[in-house]
């Protein structure tokens, strides 16, 4: 199948972070020049499908994730929100709902509160809710902002709520957030935690 | 409380999403870096802890990585093809009472240089190792290489164990007489998605980071013949600059060992044009504990056995059964595998180092919860399409999925067919259509001709949750040709 032409300059890359084989694959929004030997099929903009319905695709998957620009080509006027939408609606596929709220730190601080108040609604289940605590402390978040939120977290009686921070804090950068860490080591008990924190103390 | 610093060379991450751009052009890369850091070691979260936390009883297998076997032995398949009569814990490791095993460091292991393996090739299968080549800053390619390919061959495999933070691949790959399989430079042109996978070339190829492989046959329409191959090894980093900006391409120096792996043909009834109908699939199973799975826990698990029996059931439709398995533990620290790609601070790398001595068969990691660098959940990753073959302990020597299908209402995953799947694309198979967005962007299929295009009843399709589960004869053939599958003897 032919696909359509775009002009040069508008050749970006957009789309999915193939992660199917340990790919971070680009794909290309044109393959103009691609064979027939690698077949490809071309969208029609009348296929397009509405905002809501372009993100629940754009979450499907085994193994590929779609990128900030892939969702932000699906909901572009308010990504954000489609997402938390999706990510609460009872009526979609658990995993779905995983899905969307563990893409949300790739929008970096405007995803930043409603990951928060994700994390603490008591609606959702411990693991969307670690998804949550995780991607909250990935979301660009100033350190010292996710140093205070993450000692009040690392009290939960939960321990995935405290994994998930320790996992967090991996991507959060300074000195005193390796001095909470550690002082967090000094109490924890949860095998599992501890291994977190020995394994994050390792990347820091 | 000691500390103790050394180097280790780690994979930064990166996915860089470009903002949107005027007249609604959006980009995204995916890019890797390499930095230098200095890492603390976990002692003072544990000072007692030290020492490997792979426990592994294969150390004592002897290496035969340059092995070569007669085949003219009858088929015998499925001698361990029932995984119920196999499951035995061989190695088992002993946690300790706090859960605390220690970490190597296996990043630093990766670039050490490839270990002694400790597995035994199965009869119809010769492995032989090219060289251990290195390159140079500025060096795009290393090559050109050649291996002779006896007549009896029906298919083979290139895997390229290089250094960690650096992206390999094959390139310019001819056959006897000049046909030409892989292009020329294919990793530049735009068309081949981002120069990581050649959609433009006759043998569909990918570049992965640290190690790749690649596998000929992978198509109906190609087959190997009998002389001398030549090729180059693609070696590059991508480095991100800031989240906004395109990739830099560089060309740092390094050393990559290239192994060839050979499957011969059998003179069989059960056998078409040499490819034996039936083959086994030994596996290594790594448990993290998530879930409560370990190696001890694994052989009695009512999950665990379902997963294999859907595994089992799903690769029966193409001749596939499980072989021989192996189980092992791995430290609670990997529960969580972040930078699925590698790209982000090298756990996927790190647990495939860790492989080393496993033995013959495809690596299978059971984990929690596997993050994209940027977040973003999968349910399982796999080293390559295929991964390395012949060879263990690379960056890319693991298939990971996880083990967590608790996730609310819906649809559940079903972890054995995700098992299956990855598996799938470890022996050689692509998705058999790509998730096109809604139709925001062309989907890419297989180079096969019998699976149709968003046939979602395919195990390799993108979409996990409509729990395909069909596997063609041209993926059959596909995954039954990686030398990983035997068709005989023990490994």
């Amino acid at each position: 199948m032919i696909v359509p032409r775009q002009p040069r300059s508008r050749l970006v890359l957009v789309g999915v972070a193939l992660t199917c084989c340990g790919l971070g694959v680009l794909t290309p929004a044109s393959l103009a020049a691609t064979p027939a030997a690698a077949p490809t099929r071309a969208s029609t903009p009348a296929a397009r499908p509405s905002p809501r319905a372009a993100l629940l695709a754009a979450l499907q998957g085994i193994d590929t994730v779609p990128n900030a620009a892939a969702l932000r080509r699906a909901a572009p006027d308010n990504t954000v929100a489609e997402l938390v939408a999706i990510a609460t609606d009872a009526r979609i596929s658990g995993w779905i709902r995983l899905r969307a709220v563990s893409v949300l730190p790739m929008l970096g601080a405007p995803a930043a509160d409603p990951l928060r108040q994700l994390a603490d609604r008591g609606d959702l289940s411990t693991r969307l809710r670690w998804w949550a605590v995780y991607g909250w402390l990935r979301s660009s978040v100033p350190p010292a902002q996710a140093l205070a939120q993450a000692r009040r977290w690392l009290a939960s009686p939960d321990w995935q709520v405290r994994e998930a921070v320790v996992r967090g804090l991996r991507h959060v950068t300074g000195e005193p957030v390796t001095r909470l860490l550690q002082q967090h080591a000094e109490v924890e008990r949860d095998a599992t935690v501890r291994a977190a924190l020995r394994h994050v103390a390792r990347r820091r | 409380m000691t500390r103790q610093h050394r180097t280790a060379w780690v994979a930064i991450a990166v996915t860089a999403a470009l903002a949107s751009c005027g007249g609604g052009s959006t980009g995204a890369v995916f890019i890797e870096g390499v930095a230098s850091v200095d890492a603390v070691s976990d002692a003072w979260l544990d000072p007692d802890a030290s020492g490997a936390h792979l426990s592994d009883g294969h150390a004592d297998d002897a290496t035969s990585l340059d092995t070569t076997a007669d085949f003219d032995a009858p088929i015998q398949v499925d001698t361990v093809s029932h995984v119920d009569l196999v499951l035995q814990a061989d190695s088992v490791s002993k946690p300790d009472s706090t859960g605390d095993a220690g970490q190597t460091d296996a990043l630093a292991a990766l670039d050490a240089g490839p270990a002694a393996t400790s597995f035994k090739v199965p009869p119809g299968v010769t492995t032989m190792v090219l060289g251990e080549f290195s390159h140079k800053q500025g060096d795009k390619v290393i090559g050109p290489l050649s291996v002779k390919i006896p007549a009896d061959a029906i298919s083979f495999t290139l895997s390229f164990d290089g250094t960690h933070g650096i992206t390999y691949g094959v390139d310019a790959l001819q056959g006897p007489g000049g046909k030409k399989l892989v292009k020329t430079g294919w990793v530049n042109k735009s068309e081949n998605v981002g120069g990581q996978m050649c959609l433009s070339c006759k043998l569909r190829v990918t570049t992965m980071l640290s190690a790749a492989g690649a596998l000929l046959p992978n198509a109906p329409d190609l087959s190997v013949a009998a002389g001398t191959y030549t090729f180059s090894v693609l070696a590059l980093k991508r480095t991100l600059i800031t989240n906004y900006q395109p990739l830099a391409i560089s060309y740092p120096p390094g050393k990559v060992r290239v192994t060839v792996a050979i499957k011969h043909a059998v003179k069989s009834a059960a056998a078409t044009q040499g490819l034996p109908l039936v083959g086994a699939l030994d596996l290594n199973f790594y448990f993290t504990g998530s879930n409560g799975l370990t190696a001890a826990s694994a052989p009695k698990h009512t999950a665990f056995l379902g997963w294999i029996a859907t595994l089992k059931t799903t690769y029966q439709q193409v001749g596939l059964s499980i072989g021989q398995v192996h189980y092992h533990d791995l430290d609670a620290g990997y529960q969580v595998i972040e930078g699925a790609v590698g790209f982000d601070k090298g756990d996927f790398e790190e647990v495939a180092a860790l492989t080393k001595q496993s033995a013959w068969g495809v690596n299978l990691v059971f984990v929690r919860e596997i993050a994209s660098p940027y977040g973003g959940a999968v349910l399982g990753i796999s080293g390559g399409a295929p991964g390395p073959v012949a060879v263990q302990g690379t960056g890319r020597s693991v298939v990971i999925v996880t083990t967590e299908s608790n996730v609310g209402p819906g649809i559940v995953p079903d972890i054995g067919l995700v098992m299956a799947h990855e598996l799938g694309h470890y022996l050689g198979l692509f998705h058999n259509s790509e998730n096109n967005f809604g139709g925001f962007q062309p989907a890419i299929d297989d180079p096969l001709s019998d699976t149709p295009s968003n046939d979602n009843n395919n195990l390799m399709y993108f979409n996990g949750a409509t729990k395909g589960a069909s596997l063609s004869a041209q993926q059959g053939v596909v995954m039954r040709g990686n030398p990983w599958v035997r068709h005989g003897g023990q490994p």
